[in-house]
């Protein structure tokens, strides 16, 4: 019992057709002061069992079986009342993904961090308004009395979470509990965030338990780590032996898979062919709708931007969100008119083909796998409709040209009639892809196609589609923001900011020995293992 | 049980083993065989539509035939209640079970005729409200706004004066004032299947609007269609009634269940089962469609998680084994 916190044997279970432990015999342990990573898919039950030492599981979900000991006291013992008193928000405090949900949006940030702290603190207004301030600079916000008065949808994402995380520490917690804090921010706040939570976590002298699905960032935060898959702990032990010396096939395969992303390949000799898009003067406003009394405000999603892509290639465009990326995916795919300046697609304007010219020369696969395949029509029907609305083709002759398709994404027949919703995220990205590749399109642009996938997925979706430029020779346009993706597949790449192209150049070149500013802080903010 | 046989004798090929191998018709009729509430609410209205086809012709009796002798007969388990009219006699003599199954083919006219009147008006402005957005959004808006200011009854009551009543213009009347509610879920819920990665892969591959509308959103707003459908079904045999109470709906001596019940309320406490019986008919009527609804909405929505199991012992632990093998 002298552990700082430690649990042992947890198991937690979801009523269902029989008792299926999610979480299975979840050992931990952790000193003061000490840092702790949990590594996992989506799914692996890395953050139930965080849910579980901070009591805010779901409802029907059982605790089977276990301990857990937190500071001398066997948290089982304490009830509610006491708990959410005396722990929860008090010497626990938790810090979550999404900083656009986490935050109240009807108060101010000040009302919500002040009463955080009265919450658990008898003062009174004035000192907690002090407490609050001084919290808004150790997260290094600017500005902190202005801040105190604004909404949160007034801050950004990194802004929001620094709020966050002042929140979670405005109480002196002697645990923080990170879980994916920076998952939904952009890569350079990322960094930033990260090096945050380290400097407070030594200034404040807290333990520290950080649950990630990237493994680079979670070996840059804590001395140990927990892999975990299925709901059990595969490995566990200092982050350096785990990452270096894997003992489970489990963490070797997600130790290559993330290196695969990362080998620094050889420069590709890439022959100039025939330019098969080039775009010139390419601009796009957004008209924010005028207010009363205010004047129209205009927002330049793309900016005068220029490039061209030759046939057979991979060009990747890279940028943070906001910086126009999937505008320009969407103007080049005819989704959407551009105000100034034309889009060439093999010597055509892409705004004067028909609609139907234009799905057999360009095809789009999109980001999220759960909104890409509409829920009411089967897998067989959603990959054949490409060819029902084009092809005169017989009934059997789109069938046989399906189950090819489903057979050249990696898909058994037996999807044919499936529904998109008995599929997961890396099933669904291959249907979408076999959708895009059904009518043999020169051109394919994906649009962060495995950016919500998890790792081991990803890999595998990223080797499909080289696969395919390999047998088919499509021109692939790449949108990401994810440094690893780009290097592994692509030939040339965009770096765009601001609606405008910073940088361009071979990919191995361009991201090795970055020239622009904006460039090298991308490149820093990537973690490696 | 029974239904669970019928639909084995006709789709044998539904009920494989092989779960993987279903179409998704064999797997709709699977669902509806598990489910409870729809097999109910399907057998009722069946009995329903049945005994108001046939059930005139059965009794033989005409719902018409006036025998002023045999005034307020009671219905037979009441005292004094004979074989002969086995729900008893109205005010004027006439056999009130003919009525009443006489009725049922009118009510049951007027209850879909109206709901799908006002599905369609509904549904179309909805869904060009929804999709094109701008000025055609504002146009709609402003005729929902104008619609939900007019006082309905009152407007249906000077529409049927002016017209002149019969069961075509009952059933347009009321139609034509029961859309508001399908337009602002079709509107809402387009709005939101709009900006879906779906519609917008379905416009690259070339579908024109008129094809992403039929195949990509009408589908998926059905759903919620079909509950407000259900519902209206049900509204709408009581405007009926309504309006056939204020004497502008179905005139005498023509009978529908609304009729009935207006022409009953004189005698509600002497002979109340002259307002009971087409009371529960209503009930019935209105209990089964609903049930029918709901059970449709969870057998064609494909994200519910009603079990395709049936009594057939089905190996899904080798489904999911297979599907795993397949990643």
């Amino acid at each position: 019992m002298n552990n700082f916190l430690e649990i042992k044997n947890l198991s937690i279970a979801f009523p269902g057709n029989h008792l299926v432990n999610t979480l299975s015999n979840f050992n931990l342990k952790l000193d003061k002061n000490g840092s702790l990573g949990i590594v996992g898919e989506s799914g692996s039950g890395k953050t139930l069992s965080m849910l579980a030492l901070t009591r805010l599981l779901p409802k029907q979900a059982i605790v089977s079986s276990g301990s857990i000991d937190f500071l001398n006291h066997n948290l089982s013992e304490i009830d509610n009342l006491n708990f959410y008193k005396n722990f929860s928000g008090n010497k626990i405090s938790m810090i979550f993904q999404e900083p656009m949900t986490a935050l109240n949006p009807v108060y101010t940030i000040g009302r919500q961090l002040m009463h955080t702290y009265m919450y658990h603190n008898k003062v009174g207004k004035k000192e907690a308004h002090h407490k609050s301030l001084e919290m808004l600079s150790a997260v290094k916000l600017s500005d902190n009395l202005e801040r105190m008065k604004q909404y949160p949808h007034q801050l950004s994402g990194g802004q929001r979470q620094r709020v966050m995380i002042a929140m979670a520490l405005i109480n002196n917690p002697s645990l923080l509990i990170a879980d994916e804090p920076t998952t939904a921010l952009d890569v350079t706040v990322q960094k930033e965030i990260i090096n945050l939570i380290q400097e407070l976590k030594e200034k404040f002298g807290m333990a520290l338990i950080f649950i990630s699905h990237d493994l680079g960032v979670v070996s840059q935060v804590s001395k140990n780590i927990i892999v975990m898959k299925r709901g059990e702990i595969i490995e566990t032990g200092k982050t350096y032996n785990v990452l270096n010396k894997p003992k489970k096939l489990y963490t070797k395969t997600l130790i290559s898979c993330l290196k695969n992303l990362n080998t620094k390949r050889k420069k590709n000799k890439f022959k100039k062919n025939d330019k098969i898009i080039e775009v010139t003067n390419l601009s796009k406003f957004y008209k924010l709708p005028s207010k009363l009394f205010s004047t129209k405000k205009i927002i330049n999603a793309v900016n005068d931007i220029n490039f061209s892509v030759y046939e057979g290639e991979t060009l990747s465009i890279i940028g943070e969100s906001g910086s126009g990326k999937s505008t320009v995916a969407k103007m080049l795919n005819g989704l959407l008119a551009p105000d100034r300046g034309e889009i060439l697609i093999c010597n055509k304007d892409i705004n004067k083909l028909d609609t139907k010219e234009r799905a057999e020369i360009i095809q789009p696969v999109f980001q999220d796998p759960y909104s890409t395949l509409n829920p009411n029509h089967t897998i067989g029907y959603i990959i054949a409709r490409p060819l029902i609305l084009n092809k005169p083709f017989l009934p059997d002759e789109i069938r046989n040209l399906v189950l090819k398709t489903l057979d050249l994404v990696g898909l058994d027949k037996g999807f044919y009639y499936r529904f998109p919703n008995q599929l997961s995220g890396g099933q669904r990205q291959r249907v979408a892809i076999a959708r895009a590749i059904i009518l043999e399109p020169k051109i394919l642009i994906c649009d962060e196609p495995t950016s919500s996938l998890d790792v081991t997925i990803q890999e595998q979706i990223l080797q499909l589609l080289k696969d395919l430029k390999q047998k088919l020779g499509i021109t692939i346009i790449l949108i990401s923001h994810d440094i690893s993706v780009v290097k592994y597949l692509s030939e040339r790449v965009l770096v765009m900011l601001d609606g405008k192209i910073v940088e361009s150049g071979d990919t191995i070149s361009t991201l090795q020995n970055p020239k622009k500013e904006y460039t090298k802080k991308l490149m820093s903010a990537v973690y490696e293992i | 049980m029974i239904f669970e046989l019928f639909a084995k004798r006709l789709f044998p090929q539904a009920f494989n083993n092989d779960l993987s191998e279903l179409e998704p018709k064999h797997i709709f009729l699977r669902k509806s065989v598990n489910h409870l509430g729809f097999k109910f609410g399907l057998t009722m209205l069946l009995i329903i539509i049945f005994l108001g086809i046939f059930g005139p012709h059965i009794i033989g009796i005409s719902p018409y035939e006036q025998d002023l002798t045999k005034r307020l007969l009671p219905p037979i388990w009441v005292e004094g209640g004979n074989w002969e009219h086995i729900f008893g006699t109205d005010g004027n003599g006439r056999d009130y079970l003919a009525r009443i199954l006489y009725g049922t083919r009118i009510s049951l006219t007027i209850g879909f005729g109206a709901a799908f009147v006002g599905m369609i008006i509904g549904i179309s402005l909805g869904i060009l409200a929804g999709y094109f957005g701008g000025w055609v959004d504002q146009l709609v808006n402003y005729l929902l706004t104008c619609q939900l200011a007019l006082p309905g009854l009152l407007l249906a009551m000077t529409v049927v004066f002016l017209i002149g009543p019969s069961i075509t213009v009952v059933i347009l009347v009321i139609g034509v004032l029961h859309w508001t509610l399908f337009l602002v879920v079709s509107r809402s819920a387009t709005q939101r299947i709009r900006n879906l990665d779906y519609v917008l892969a379905a416009n690259a591959i070339g579908a024109s609007k008129y094809q992403i509308i039929f195949s990509d959103i009408i589908p998926n707003i059905l759903n919620q269609i079909i509950v407000i459908f259900t519902l209206e079904v049900g509204i709408a045999i009581l405007s009926e009634a309504s309006l056939s109470f204020l004497g502008v709906g179905i005139q005498p001596p023509t009978p529908s269940w609304g009729l009935l019940i207006a022409e009953g309320r004189e005698a509600l406490f002497f002979q109340p089962w002259l307002i009971i019986l087409p009371g529960i008919a209503l009930f019935l009527l209105v209990v089964s469609i609903n049930m029918l609804g709901d059970g449709l909405r969870d057998i064609t929505d494909p994200n519910s998680k009603i079990e395709i199991k049936s009594k057939v012992e089905v190996p899904i632990s080798n489904l999911k084994q297979n599907i795993n093998s397949k990643k």
